[in-house]
């Protein structure tokens, strides 16, 4: 593939399919939430109008903050998670997609947090810290389980490439039908709501407690930076746990027939996991750090231990239903 | 063994979105762990009594009405009981009776609210939603008995200002109490049933009965830990000795106990409002007041937080010489101090929230880092350093 098609694909795909779409899977849990709970919920296009809203603010600096890398945050949390969604294959394999794809992805889609922490400890503020605090703690806890569950399907592909995996699947079925891809995908997706801060994993962000957590200084653009960043993470996650436990997201084109039934099942496999996303959400309030820290650490880990283990074991005896 | 003045230094506030009343509550944390508590109140100060001493008997009662947005109907009657107390008033029997189902209606709202915040103060925002939605019948029904949805204005020295019409109103009120019943219980049980829930409430604040005795508290927080007092009992007023009230008590102390004993009790006004609909006799609604004496009154009253006490003071004219108000969440803050020793940082909204102060607007809370077997503490400066260049000044020092 040339140049001009790749920066083609990189600007469509991951400057203005991410972003936008991850604002509609935003709009879809405002308005399941609300739906949920007596409310009337907001028309479709309020996530786009909240942002066009906060660019529009002044973006106030705190006298006590370092002014770099306080300003500097936000777009590295934005560009982490498109990036993260380039090398993943959406619709077509990415063009940009290489060997050992999976570990730079893992890594890019911490960014986000990571991100937040930078921004939040170089606010100075005492609430940010706080949550600077809590969502290092939550990291070191979710990551362990969640690189387990992302090995269940490396280990029985044998390959770090996202192509590899989704053609494995095609092939061969979905993961998701597998005893040690289904524990895996059970734990991705406690992981998913972690790295989303959503209830009941939403520690660094409590409000009642700490505010906003890290993002409690930001203003103006560069928080509307950070919620889209956001947004694109509540797309690229149920991107990444699609391709991984099911099926993937490509669509073949070799006739109309299956081509169309690809793409809704595209369409059927990321809103699934999005409302999936949106009753955990709404339906548990928030667990104390230290019990969110437990379950990771403990219930978590366990589950994934086996999973990998089973997945182990299928990979020697031969059963790929284990 | 905590020294103040060296200084402080994580101050959460002075706005914090998780308490709308102006308190500093300043945690001396250890790590996570909170080891002191300090309370300082003041911030909401309105020299309501003050002006009480520069209006007529009658408008003060307009006056205490505002001292608190939800429970306004507590204040005017507590006030009003005291000012018949000095006068020696008696009371129309119907006005006892309108009182009574009004100052139920009232717990009910006040109730539904409370378990709606204290489920927004753990995240739980689906049920916070829910339980206010039940919360919205019994404030249209307020505006339909009294004008207003709230601060009603239904109060006056020696009786209640408007009648209700029971004939158009007895069906709405038995049908609202019946829709709320149920759904209420519901909402109760998954409160009870879900295990985050019970995780995040059930051991924690545990207020023993010693202390609930020691702290002097009243209302759920003393009946949370099996202290049964409830003044609708023991000194009954308006119409509660021939209405009769069971008073509801749990042992254990902690928050669960506490949000149990006010679920328990909504249920039994939600009773009472109906035994008082069915018994309420017909007759005058006001009795006339003849002279100012020179006298003094106590009135004591239950509101949905406790005990509130009025004194008045009377000197022979129309203007009162002296009014005193103590509301329930001035005895209850002390008791915070046990309660929140040894629990969490992210523990403590929910406990403060666990009295059910009386909130009306911003609260500060200030955390002191103490390190154990010394009093270090950081300074905001170091603080703030801490927090940009992630350098740990406890082992710098």
């Amino acid at each position: 593939m040339d140049i001009g098609l790749g920066l083609l694909y990189v600007v469509l795909m991951g400057f203005v399919v991410a972003p936008n779409v991850g604002l509609f899977f935003t709009w879809v849990h405002r308005k399941l939430g609300a739906r949920m709970q007596w409310r009337v919920g907001p028309p479709i296009y309020q996530p786009w109008a909240d942002f066009i809203k906060l660019t529009a603010k002044e973006t106030l600096v705190p006298a006590t903050a370092h002014r770099i890398a306080f300003l500097l945050a936000p777009p590295i949390a934005l560009f982490s998670a498109v990036l993260a969604f380039l090398v993943m294959p959406f619709v077509i394999r990415s063009p940009l997609e290489f060997t050992g794809d999976v570990i730079v992805v893992l890594y890019l889609m911490v960014m986000p947090a990571i991100a937040a922490m930078i921004g939040g400890s170089a606010s100075g503020n005492p609430y940010a810290a706080v949550g600077v605090q809590r969502e290092m703690t939550l990291v070191f806890s979710y990551e362990l389980p969640f690189i387990m569950t992302i090995l269940v399907p490396v280990l029985k592909v044998g390959s770090l490439r996202f192509g590899d995996l989704v053609n494995y699947q095609m092939n061969n079925g979905p993961f998701l039908f597998s005893v040690s891809g289904t524990i895996a995908f059970a734990v991705s997706m406690m992981v998913m709501q972690a790295k989303l801060a959503f209830p009941p994993f939403d520690v660094p962000e409590a409000k009642t407690e700490i505010v906003a957590g890290p993002y409690t200084e930001y203003s103006g653009a560069s928080l509307a930076l950070f919620k889209l960043a956001h947004a694109t993470m509540l797309f690229v996650l149920p991107c990444f746990v699609a391709n991984m436990f099911l099926g993937g997201l490509v669509v073949r084109f070799d006739d109309p027939i299956t081509a169309t039934v690809d793409a809704i099942l595209i369409v059927v496999k990321l809103l699934a996991l999005v409302i999936v996303s949106a009753l955990i959400r709404f339906f548990y309030p928030r667990a104390r750090p230290d019990q969110v820290f437990g379950m990771f650490w403990r219930a978590a880990t366990a589950w994934a231990a086996i999973a990998l283990a089973l997945s182990v074991i299928s990979v020697i005896v031969g059963l790929p239903y284990l | 063994m905590l020294r103040e003045g060296e200084a402080v230094v994580i101050p959460l506030g002075p706005y914090h979105p998780a308490f709308k009343e102006p308190e500093l509550f300043k945690l001396y944390v250890d790590g996570e762990e909170i080891v002191d508590v300090k309370i300082r109140l003041g911030y909401q100060h309105r020299g309501i009594e003050y002006l009480a001493q520069k209006m007529t008997v009658e408008q003060v009662v307009f006056l205490v009405e505002r001292i608190c947005g939800i429970c306004s109907t507590s204040h005017p009657t507590c006030y009003c009981q005291a000012v018949e107390d000095a006068m020696k008033i008696e009371v129309p029997d119907r006005a006892r009776y309108i009182r009574t189902l009004i100052g139920e209606l009232e717990r009910i709202h006040s109730h539904l609210l409370w378990a709606g915040v204290a489920l927004h103060l753990i995240g739980y925002d689906t049920l916070f939603m829910y339980f206010w939605r039940y919360r919205e019948p019994v404030c249209e029904l307020f505006e339909e008995l009294t004008g207003n949805r709230q601060h009603y204005a239904m109060l006056r020295p020696g009786g209640v200002r408007r009648d209700v019409d029971l004939k158009r109103m007895k069906p709405k009120i038995l049908k609202v109490m019946k829709e709320i019943k149920e759904p209420v219980l519901k909402l109760a049980d998954a409160v009870a049933g879900d295990k985050l829930v019970r995780a995040r409430m059930s051991g924690v604040g545990v207020l023993t009965r010693q202390d609930a005795i020691r702290y002097c508290t009243v209302g759920p927080t003393a009946r949370g830990s099996g202290l049964k007092i409830d003044v609708r009992a023991d000194e009954p007023y308006a119409a509660y000795k021939e209405l009769g009230v069971d008073v509801k008590m749990m042992t254990e102390g902690d928050v669960l106990a506490k949000t149990l004993v006010r679920v328990q009790e909504l249920v039994e006004s939600i009773e009472l409002v109906e035994r008082c609909v069915d018994a309420m006799p017909s007759g005058p609604i006001q009795a006339e007041i003849k002279e100012y004496p020179v006298a003094e009154g106590i009135g004591k009253y239950e509101a949905p937080r406790g005990e509130v006490i009025h004194y008045v003071k009377l000197n022979g004219t129309t203007v009162p010489e002296r009014v005193k108000v103590r509301a329930p969440t001035y005895a209850n803050l002390p008791s915070l101090v046990p309660q929140l020793i040894g629990y969490s940082i992210a523990d403590a909204p929910i406990i403060l929230g666990s009295i059910d102060p009386c909130f009306c607007c911003t609260e500060r809370v200030s955390i002191v880092d103490v390190r154990e077997g010394r009093t270090v503490v950081l300074t905001m400066d170091e603080f703030n350093e801490f927090g940009r260049k992630r350098k740990n000044p406890l082992k710098v020092r």
